[in-house]
């Protein structure tokens, strides 16, 4: 027997509401959904009249009901928002190739901007070619770190006001489980917030906070929008996958409870004796970081150098790796230089999306023993910086020298026994002041650093 | 006498690339008692068309469509364009020609 | 292999690599349990504790540490008057009458108290050391109230009533502190148990070491330091035989928790030492009792941080929205700020909410049979 629309219109409900059981047809639970993420906008006050915004447009389910819902309200509520999709492409093959079809086609649909920036013009380095060089393990670790980056320097190209994601009210709920978890109390503090930045970073907001991701399908399913949908190919079975399962059981049981999860994280308070690392300015790239060098910056070194340990784990032990490697080869001002100096260029890409690639053979050539010069033709004219052409066998012999005495050892199952996939043992001896998480070594497991692939199927 | 439910079965959302990328298909359900001769039902309700579904087109990884006797919890199921919670969920009896949808939400966006 | 502390033989492996005879392991815990209870400087010497006993791992221990520590002879006695008690409900006859035993060994009064004393406003002290005979439609009200709720409001609601009962009797044996006997294990599943039912400002209590929420009574958790490895051993060395029933109710989300928290903790042995950990940072830097308006069911602080815009607010819009409102929606047609200022949310989700009752009390009230609350509380809850 059918179920009468709670919105007092008399025709029939087609789905029952997560967060109150309220049963509602199609037109009333569109003005519901709608009207809640306005709510969500106006009240957290997270844009202003006349703002550039751009939105993080991956193509999925979130980012794709968050343009269109965006737009609507933008046209309805005169927000006098300046609308644009940014994308980031991570050059992996199969996946965000096809999505990114996905989103031009949301430019087409919605009639934004788009803009595509890409890791190999960021960065010089595809996904694809990232994973080659280090395999299969942390390769979560570069994605989520760059991802993050580029995000913020597409926004700051754009000269955007803020960047607003498609977060949605379960991956905030399976965040704030999945830092308890791990331990990290200083995520736990920020990811319920509806708005995060700080000085110097363009702001995030998160309008789709308080909406289901059931809500989300289902808008996307009966609005008839059109999402891409599949799991990053570089993601197994992820540390994140546990928290999302559980809280699916949970949701099963009491749908409510991913409000209530969420509200346990919006009143919360953390004990002032903790110390939360401080965000400062990275002092090569210039961008937010906590540490002096920022995380993308000592990843991407330790790729240029062939040190793919590098930036994974402890920023002491970094510090170390680099200080050894320092010492041990001639110093070589150049390549750093050069690896500051290209950092430092914010004009990586003009508005024609001409790649600005810098000939490095000369660095090349005067790089390390194991370096040589980029033989990749294909690449913009030949002088490509992108990747030295490590030596496999020098480079193998120097990384498992550096492993062992930093008992990094990809074999020492044993001792790494205690600290899997995110978690620290932390009854073991814990010298360090900072959070368990800012020790994890990652192996084979994302766990969804990138931000934003949640993995299902 | 019992006949055959013709139904339509579709899958979004991701939940194709367990059933060999096929987005919808019709299916002829034979008479239930045949099929399942120990049932204690007399109507195909959506309990026995997960295990039919399970038997005849689920091609890999079970458990990523099935938890125990129901969908895995992220899976949603709408029975002729409604949310399944509103019909009964798994009891809920199939009637001729009627179109069941099931949709992963379990991905990015 | 020898002891790390003595040189004999080892007997005990901790965490994989600490080796212990079973003396200097006796002695270690021992010292983790008064450093407990020393550290946070919560005793006055000879002060009354009321400890509560529910059988289990963790109880089982905390009794023997209990008589140990008051036998001692010397400045290292442990200066306490202690008094016992078991909250017990029909189906468990059998460990009501397994702690009496227990008691008895160390010749202990161990007071037995049905759970059904929620249901009315003065509780007696019973006869210690025998189960007691209580009438029928009290136990009949509370096992209706109890039913009258699904299952996870069920299981959450138990703990208040427990807490509640605890600090009653505490009173009336005079007691300030009271010790209960959580675990690492229980503290974990409680602390995820907390986060899924909106309990996020009321961790440092229900997890932390000392749960400040009454004027005069404090709850500690002596041994939530010691883990279930070294509890287990403990009980072999002294030949003791905990008795283990769960509360928490089958098709809650607590008993999905408790099953995710086991599971993980196969495959990550940190799951359970990180948790534990991260629940020590949170709250504030000194919890300590304030006299504000406070829940009528589990006494937490009604005064909330100042959100602009909470979870709350967003449910209770939901409900707003859903029962549709054509007002309402000229009105937003005219003034896209009109919900900024809009006070007449629908809060039918939250039931007496910040006035009488906590979120997540009021959550659990919203889903239960409200008449089915004792008469007491009622009273006090109705405007």
């Amino acid at each position: 027997m059918p179920v009468p629309c709670r919105g007092g219109c008399g025709n029939n409900a087609v789905l029952k509401r997560p967060k109150t059981g309220d049963a509602l047809c199609k037109d009333c639970f569109f003005w519901a959904f709608e009207t809640e993420i306005h709510y969500t906008i106006t009240k957290a006050e997270l844009f202003n009249k006349g703002d550039s915004v751009a939105i993080g447009a991956s193509g999925g389910k979130d980012s794709t009901v968050l343009a269109y819902v965006l737009k609507t309200l933008n046209q309805r509520f005169n927000y006098g928002l300046n609308l644009m999709l940014l994308s980031i492409d991570e050059g992996i093959t199969g996946y965000r190739d096809d999505s990114l079809e996905t989103v031009k086609q949301n430019r087409d649909d919605y009639e934004m901007p788009l803009k595509i920036l890409s890791y190999k013009d960021l960065y010089g380095w595809t996904m694809d070619e990232i994973v080659a060089q280090i395999g299969r393990k942390n390769n979560c670790t570069f994605c989520g770190v760059f991802r993050r980056q580029a995000l913020d320097r597409g926004a700051a190209m754009l000269g955007v006001k803020c960047i607003a994601t498609g977060h949605n009210a379960d991956d905030i709920a399976e965040t704030v489980l999945m830092n308890v978890l791990r331990g990290d109390i200083a995520r736990l503090k920020r990811c319920t917030a509806v708005a995060t930045g700080s000085e110097g970073s363009i702001p995030r907001v998160k309008p789709l906070k308080y909406t289901y991701e059931k809500e989300i399908v289902m808008y996307a399913h009966y609005k008839k929008l059109v999402y891409f949908s599949t799991e990053c190919v570089f993601a197994p079975n992820a540390y994140r996958g546990h928290a999302r399962a559980l809280l699916k059981d949970l949701e099963k049981i009491r749908p409510a409870c991913i409000m209530d999860i969420i509200y346990s994280g919006e009143t919360m308070s953390v004990k002032e004796q903790v110390s939360l690392p401080m965000q400062r300015i990275c002092s090569r790239c210039k961008f937010v970081s906590s540490q002096e060098v920022c995380k993308a910056c000592v990843l991407l070194e330790g790729l240029n150098k062939g040190l793919p340990k590098l930036g994974i784990g402890k920023s002491s032990k970094a510090k170390r790796m680099l200080e050894e490697y320092h010492a041990k080869q001639a110093q070589n001002e150049t390549v750093l230089e050069d690896v500051v100096h290209y950092l430092n260029d914010t004009s990586i890409s003009d508005d024609k999306g001409n790649k600005n690639c810098r000939s490095k053979k000369d660095s090349n050539k005067e790089n390390t023993s194991n370096g040589e010069t980029c033989s990749k033709n294909n690449c913009c004219g030949g002088g490509c910086r992108s990747k030295t052409n490590v030596d496999v066998a020098t480079s193998n012999k120097k990384l498992d020298m550096l492993l062992e005495q930093y008992g990094l050892d990809d074999n020492s199952d044993e001792k790494n026994a205690t600290k899997e996939n995110g978690v620290t043992d932390t009854a073991s001896d814990h010298s360090e002041d900072e959070t368990p998480f800012n020790g994890q070594e990652e192996d084979d497991t994302c766990s969804a650093a990138c931000g934003g692939i949640s993995i299902g199927f | 006498m019992t006949e055959s439910l013709n139904i339509s079965i579709q899958f979004g959302g991701g939940a194709e690339l367990l059933f060999d990328k096929i987005k919808k298909r019709e299916v002829d359900l034979p008479a239930l008692k045949k099929y399942l001769p120990d049932c204690q039902r007399e109507k195909w309700t959506i309990r026995e068309l997960l295990l039919w579904i399970k038997e005849n087109l689920l091609r890999e990884r079970e458990e990523l469509f099935l938890q125990g006797d129901s969908v895995r919890p992220g899976i949603l199921v709408l029975i002729n364009d409604a949310d399944w919670e509103l019909c009964g969920e798994l009891d809920y009896e199939l009637q001729n020609r009627d179109t069941i949808m099931f949709i992963s939400t379990l991905h990015g966006g | 292999m020898k002891c790390k502390k003595c040189d004999s033989p080892k007997t005990v492996i901790l965490r994989k690599k600490d080796y212990y005879c079973d003396d200097c392991f006796m002695v270690s815990t021992n010292h983790k349990f008064r450093a407990c209870i020393g550290k946070n400087k919560v005793l006055s010497p000879h002060e009354n504790v009321l400890i509560g006993l529910s059988g289990g791992l963790g109880s089982t221990v905390l009794l023997d540490l209990v008589h140990h520590g008051i036998s001692l002879e010397n400045t290292k006695k442990l200066r306490i008057k202690p008094f016992f008690i078991h909250l017990f409900d029909d189906n468990y006859k059998g460990l009501a009458e397994s702690i009496i035993a227990q008691c008895q060994k160390y010749n202990f009064d161990v007071y037995v108290v049905h759970l059904a004393a929620y249901m009315s406003p003065n509780c007696q002290l019973p006869e210690p050391n025998c189960i007691p005979d209580v009438e029928e439609n009290e136990t009949r009200a509370f096992h209706d109230m109890l039913n009258s709720m699904p299952p996870s409001a069920a299981t959450d609601f138990l703990l208040k009533i427990k807490r509640s009962l605890l600090v009653q009797y505490a009173k009336l044996l005079k007691c300030n502190v009271v010790f209960t006997a959580q675990t690492t294990n229980t503290l974990a599943i409680n602390f995820l148990s907390n986060l899924a039912v909106g309990r996020g400002s009321q961790l440092q209590n229900d997890i932390g070491f000392c749960d400040a929420r009454d004027e005069y009574v404090k709850i500690i958790k002596p041994i939530k330091d010691i883990s279930i490895e070294e509890l287990k051993y403990y009980v072999d060395i002294r030949q003791l035989a905990p008795v283990y029933v769960s509360d928490i109710k089958n098709g809650s989300m607590q008993s999905v928790i408790s099953a995710f928290v086991s599971d993980l903790q196969e495959n990550f042995q940190a799951t359970i030492s990180t948790v534990c950990k991260t629940a020590d940072k949170i709250g504030e830097p000194n919890n300590e009792y304030v006299a504000h308006e406070r829940c009528n069911i589990c006494e937490s602080d009604l005064q909330t941080k100042d959100l602009k815009l909470s979870a709350l607010e967003a449910t209770n819009l939901s409900r707003t929205v859903s029962f549709g409102n054509t007002e309402l929606k000229q009105n937003l047609e005219k003034n896209a700020d009109f919900l900024n200022n809009f006070d007449d949310f629908n809060s039918s989700m939250f039931p007496l909410i910040n006035k009488y009752l906590c979120y997540s009390c009021s959550r659990n009230y919203s889903e239960m049979n409200q008449s089915k609350l004792p008469l007491h509380i009622r009273n006090k809850i109705n405007d």
